[in-house]
């Protein structure tokens, strides 16, 4: 049995009222679903409250899912929906109180990775990721830490491939002038 | 192509065959394009590292049960908030619609001014005219308190109530003269003056 039809078969059991093939979904794919959020918006709480929006997105709605698709790729919809959704909304709450933070600087709950080196290389690529424009930073998480074609990432996005590729470019040209720039 | 494009292309294998070959070749005999190169594999490097942290076990255990908290917990909470977001936006509403009546209805200082002095009889005319005239203390408040243009409507108005009341002088002080003396008339001509018309 492949990943997708054990998926399916989950979800089957669980719109029959299994919890526990919830919780088994939620359990696989709960560290996906937060590393997106968390690298799409760069705060441990922000991503912490997608992934419980996600999971009860997934737990109310998956009556809705058609089992064409992979059910990550339905997941990660939704993940992708919110994470933006949020960053309007921060935009937005910016705007309304005048604030000039733009960089993201509350990195929130220290001890979330516990490798100290990887958490400090971790913390200074997530600074270079915010300050690149959403939709380069989009591409380029769901290209480079994600693994998604292009084809996925239009369908996710709705984008065409062209565009996808025109900001995957700048994204990483400045991902890279921002690494030379902090000597790695 | 820029080199920076073709860099990309190359790492993400989006280039020709020919291309592919051009560009390793160039790669061999060209120092610069090797140092692009691995700046560019840096960037692909630390992508790759990073994508392999795991998260805190404790806390990827803490995920379920708070989202069974948060599925269980009763719903007042998002009631009041959505009771709150309805209240707002009904405020908001009863606001803008007052706020906008207001603004249609509202008539300009200029048309105010003029349906008073057309609502006035004519003593009330002559008694407004004193007053402006007469107190300079009304006057110096009257135009401290009004901006220059409702000033000049003012006094454009004043003008035309001191013409009317001219007028109906003039016609006071021919029936009046008709049976006084003098002596009378010249008082009632110098009062007249003295109260500047």
């Amino acid at each position: 049995m492949n990943v997708k039809t054990d998926d399916h078969q989950l979800v089957r059991d669980f719109l029959s009222g299994n919890e526990q093939s919830f919780n088994i979904l939620a359990r696989k794919y709960q560290e996906r679903i937060y590393w997106h959020a968390r690298r799409m918006l760069g705060d441990h709480d922000d991503a912490h409250e997608i992934v419980q929006q996600v999971l009860l997105v997934m737990h109310s709605k998956l009556n809705t899912f058609n089992f064409s698709s992979a059910l990550y790729t339905w997941i990660y919809k939704i993940t992708a929906t919110r994470s933006l959704n949020l960053i309007k909304k921060k935009k937005l709450k910016q705007i309304f109180t005048f604030s000039s933070d733009k960089t993201f600087e509350n990195y929130g709950y220290e001890n979330i990775i516990e490798d100290i080196e990887a958490k400090e290389r971790f913390l200074r690529m997530e600074k270079h990721l915010n300050s690149l424009p959403v939709k380069q930073r989009q591409v380029f998480v769901m290209r480079n830490y994600d693994d998604l074609p292009y084809e996925e990432i239009s369908n996710i996005t709705g984008k065409s491939i062209g565009a996808l590729k025109a900001n995957y470019f700048h994204a990483f040209r400045k991902m890279k002038e921002l690494m030379e720039k902090n000597d790695y | 192509m820029t080199t920076d494009e073709r860099i990309i292309k190359y790492l993400e294998n989006e280039l020709s065959p020919e291309e592919r070959n051009l560009f390793e070749k160039d790669l061999k005999n060209s120092a610069e394009l090797r140092d692009d190169l691995n700046k560019c594999l840096k960037v692909k490097t630390e992508t790759d590292e990073l994508k392999k942290l795991n998260l805190n076990s404790l806390y990827l255990n803490s995920l379920i049960p708070e989202f069974r908290q948060n599925l269980d917990a009763p719903k007042s909470v998002s009631v009041r908030r959505n009771l709150g977001y309805a209240f707002g936006i009904m405020l908001i509403f009863i606001l803008s619609i007052s706020i906008l009546k207001n603004f249609f209805s509202s008539e300009s200082p200029t048309v105010i001014l003029q349906e008073f002095t057309q609502s006035l009889n004519e003593n009330q005319k002559i008694k407004l005219l004193e007053d402006l005239n007469g107190d300079a203390e009304v006057y110096k408040l009257v135009s401290e308190n009004i901006s220059d243009n409702e000033l000049t409507n003012l006094l454009t108005t004043e003008l035309e109530i001191n013409n009317e009341v001219a007028e109906a002088y003039d016609i006071s002080f021919n029936e009046l003269i008709s049976g006084l003396s003098q002596q009378k008339i010249d008082e009632i001509y110098t009062e007249i003056l003295n109260r500047n018309f």
